[in-house]
């Protein structure tokens, strides 16, 4: 049977000529010229409905543009705009028709640069709660519900098309898949999309035009990767654990032993000489003040051969006492001296020295775990403001 | 194959099909019908309407394993479009229909219907079936015209106009179809189907497609 094609076709309003690249599949036709919509099964293309446009919008995509996509190669065929119209304000996207003679039909809906590339399902998706609906394995939650009016038409559809035709639509989104019902008296058709960047489709279709930006976030447009909260809140409490358990340990291992105490009366001057043996460590040095007024010390820590490590606290009365830790210390034989002034008229009253060595500290360990928490923090709260954004568009 | 002579105009008709009922003389269009070992014409059909399936007689596919060859058809066309009911033959002799309606494809079996089904003039979308464990609901009902007739069918149908067609579709990608045309009323089950699933061989070529 020879290919049946309609050609050498004349456009009965204007004389246009008139092609069809869906072969019999074509059921209406629009005039590229003069836009009308002719009858595409009549072999004299009998006018549908003379044309309406104030406009004629060129689409970004020109028809007859093949390009690559899953599932194979598919041609611009026909195009529309379609508007929801909603408090007084007219929100519009745009549909080209895709056509593949052996694949069939496909739609690619774009909506302010963000894209879906689209097929009508032969599943029935059923009921999941009362507005969300499930399709074999996946939830989709209700975004959208509104009437659709065609606005716009061009090139050639497998069914009547007509400008101010009216039809309830229903969105419902998983991303990045999205999941549509229009609805006329005659039938409910779903279909399925998956979203598609600019880039993805311009590259699709080769085209050397920039690809239109995307504006916001789009019903469903998949978060930006890096944006897993979850996987991120993984990860870093399974550091933060190991971070904790080396800790435990370097605490349960420290030595922690009192190398000198000695009391002593204000006033008078001090050097304490002690012993301090084990490994480099740390020295934690503990004035208790007993004197009943704050009072202000200086320390000065000296071995031979080792630069003095000089200090003042001011130390105030009571408490479990004011405690400095002296990091990095080699073992040895050491002299403190310490000149402890007390306010003046003061004379009498204690305070004590302690002095005390391998004391490990847990504050590293706080620091590491707030460390280690923002991150997901952070992703969590760009990730809620991303749903936020996407949300915000729904009416549902 | 069973072999005749067409009694129109004597071209040699062949069946691939040893059950088929009917077929059309590929040369004069005739509809001829098997009467015991005659071949009958009951009339004769019109020029098939333009129609863009990528089937044609001969096209060969397979489906759940089994190969399967495109051997006759009946075209419908209804108020926005039309499909075609080709009828396909397996490799081990049994008979199934695949539907191509603009490019949607579902493959079917006649089956004898399970349960009671309402009348033409009564069925409607949404309407329920529960049949082997599944739950088909009705999504389209279609009023359509048979155009045409191609090839070997299963049973005699040329003289038939206008019909209801009640499809039915699942959660699970089932598909089937209540089809008023006959007496008493046939049901067809299968599922819907992905062209690059069937791996079809021997399709017709489109210009500029190839």
């Amino acid at each position: 049977m020879p290919v049946p094609k309609v050609s050498g076709l004349n456009c009965p309003n204007c004389g246009g000529a008139i092609e069809l690249r869906s072969f019999s599949n074509a059921t209406s036709v629009v005039c590229q010229n003069c836009l009308s919509i002719l009858d595409a099964r009549d072999p004299n293309l009998a006018i549908l409905q003379r044309a309406k446009h104030k406009e004629h919008i060129v689409p970004d995509i020109p028809l007859g543009t093949r390009g690559a996509f899953a599932g194979g190669t598919f041609e611009t065929i026909g195009f529309q705009v379609r508007t929801v119209y909603e408090d007084g304000e007219a929100f519009s996207w745009q549909e080209y028709l895709l056509f593949n003679p052996y694949k069939g039909f496909r739609y690619l809906t774009v909506y302010q640069g963000h894209w879906n590339f689209v097929r009508t399902l032969n599943t029935l998706p059923q009921a999941d709660g009362p507005k969300n609906v499930r399709v074999l394995n996946t939830t989709f939650k209700i975004f959208s519900n509104a009437v659709a009016t065609t606005t716009f038409v061009l090139g050639e559809f497998p069914w009547m098309v007509k400008v101010g035709e009216q039809v309830q639509c229903t969105d419902y989104v998983a991303p990045p898949k999205i999941l549509s019902a229009e609805t006329t008296p005659e039938e409910i058709v779903w279909s399925m999309g998956d979203y598609m960047t600019s880039e993805e489709v311009w590259q699709a279709f080769k085209l050397t035009t920039p690809p239109p930006r995307a504006i916001g976030v789009f019903e469903n447009q998949p978060a930006p990767i890096g944006e897993k909260a979850s996987s991120l809140w993984r990860t870093s409490l399974m550091i933060a654990a190991a971070a904790v358990a080396i800790a435990f340990l370097i605490y349960s291992t420290g030595s922690r032993k009192v190398v000198y105490h000695q009391s002593y009366t204000i006033g008078t001057p001090i050097s304490a000489s002690f012993e301090v043996p084990g490994h480099n460590s740390n020295l934690e040095l503990k004035t208790i003040n007993q004197t009943g007024q704050p009072m202000y010390v200086e320390y000065s820590l000296e071995k031979p051969g080792m630069k003095p490590i000089k200090f003042g606290r001011q130390v105030s009365f009571g408490g479990g006492g004011d405690v400095a830790d002296i990091p990095s210390i080699d073992s040895g034989h050491y002299v403190l001296n310490v000149v402890a002034e007390a306010p003046a008229g003061l004379t009498t009253g204690q305070y004590v020295i302690e002095l005390k060595r391998d004391v490990p500290s847990l504050g590293w360990v706080f620091g590491a775990l707030i460390l280690l928490l923002i991150p997901p923090i952070l992703q969590s709260l760009r990730a809620s403001s991303f749903e936020r954004a996407r949300w915000a568009g729904s009416d549902c | 194959m069973i072999s005749a002579n067409c009694p129109n105009c004597g071209a040699p008709v062949t069946f691939k099909w040893s059950s088929a009922v009917q077929t059309t003389c590929p040369f004069c269009n005739s509809i001829l019908v098997r009467r015991d070992v005659n071949l009958e014409k009951v009339g004769v059909v019109a020029d098939l309407p333009p129609d863009s399936s990528p089937i044609q007689i001969g096209t060969e596919g397979t489906y759940m394993n089994k190969s399967f060859v495109a051997i006759g058809r009946i075209i419908y066309e209804y108020e926005l479009g039309g499909w075609n009911e080709w009828h396909i033959m397996f490799s081990d002799g049994v008979s199934g229909w695949l539907s191509d309606a603009q490019c949607n494809y579902a493959l079917t079996f006649m089956e004898s219907l399970p349960g009671p089904v309402p009348e033409a003039n009564a069925v409607q979308r949404d309407q329920a079936f529960d049949w082997n464990g599944h739950h088909y609901e009705v999504s389209v009902v279609t009023k359509a015209h048979y155009k045409g007739v191609e090839g070997e069918l299963p049973f005699e149908y040329w003289d038939h106009h206008e019909a209801i067609f009640a499809d039915l579709r699942t959660i699970d990608g089932r598909f089937g179809t209540i089809d008023y045309s006959q007496r008493p009323t046939v049901l067809y089950l299968g599922a819907g189907v992905d062209y690059d699933d069937l791996h079809l061989k021997n399709v017709r070529q489109f210009e500029g497609w190839n």
